[in-house]
């Protein structure tokens, strides 16, 4: 056991030194960092959840089959061509 | 207390455990930006429960348990590479207190920080089992596990 107590007490006495303000300044930055890198994530996933809205909301019309536009609705309601929407649309 | 404060009041004592517990200087310095990263973040949650102390002391624990795990993991990479430095490769390069050091070494994470807290920071073993949130005859275990190989390798290399 002697050994043993010998080794914990060379432990216990064992010195590493210690810069405090510059691991301080390590550490801001690191932390500026993160947050830099937090708040870009989450103007990403905003800017996703933007743009994604935009299509769902744009393209679901059609995909549920749906008259959203002028020319679907005049086509439907009227039994025209497409030569005749272009008449009915821009005619004077 | 802000963060400013409290890394002023814990700074020395986060460190002495860290530096007995890691071996290499910039593993070290690593770890100790982990742990106050991690308190950083978990200050706005700190209800006062327990003393800012033991709190910090908790999240040292912890972090440095996590950290040590992972580097095993990337020693065990290096080995399976071949031809990179190995972490006593890198241990070589302290030039102070390698042998007393390199004993601890042969201890799995968690042993480490049991015989670090209980025989060189002098910690109860309930307090132990608290900080480590493990049952207390876990603690005995790795305790005294940790003892026999300290004592094998002690013996192993003669006087240190």
């Amino acid at each position: 056991m002697g050994n043993y107590e010998d080794y914990i007490n060379r432990l216990k006495g064992a010195k590493a030194e210690l810069d405090g303000g510059k691991m301080y300044s390590r550490i801001e930055i690191k932390i500026a960092g993160r947050a830099r890198r937090n708040r870009l994530l989450m103007g990403g996933a905003l800017g996703l959840l933007l743009i994604g809205s935009v299509i769902y909301f744009n393209v679901r019309p059609y995909l549920s089959g749906g008259s959203e536009t002028l020319a679907d609705y005049v086509f439907q309601q009227n039994e025209m061509n497409g030569d005749q929407i272009l008449n009915y649309v821009f005619m004077d | 207390m802000d963060f400013a404060g409290i890394y002023a009041d814990s700074k020395d004592k986060v460190w002495k455990l860290v530096s007995r517990y890691v071996l290499v200087r910039e593993d070290r310095e690593d770890l100790f930006q982990e742990i106050y990263l991690s308190v950083h973040r978990a200050l706005p949650r700190f209800r006062g429960e327990s003393s800012i102390h033991t709190w910090i002391y908790k999240i040292t624990v912890n972090t440095a348990i996590n950290y040590a795990k992972k580097q095993s993991r990337y020693k065990w990479i290096k080995k399976m590479l071949g031809g990179l430095r190995t972490i006593e490769e890198e241990v070589q390069d302290i030039a102070t207190d390698i042998q007393t050091f390199k004993p601890l070494e042969k201890l799995n994470p968690w042993q480490r920080m049991v015989l670090l807290l209980s025989d060189v920071e002098e910690k109860k073993l309930e307090e132990i089992a608290e900080i480590l949130k493990i049952p207390i005859g876990t603690v005995k275990s790795n305790l005294h596990r940790a003892r026999e190989i300290i004592k094998k390798e002690v013996k192993k290399n003669g006087e240190l």
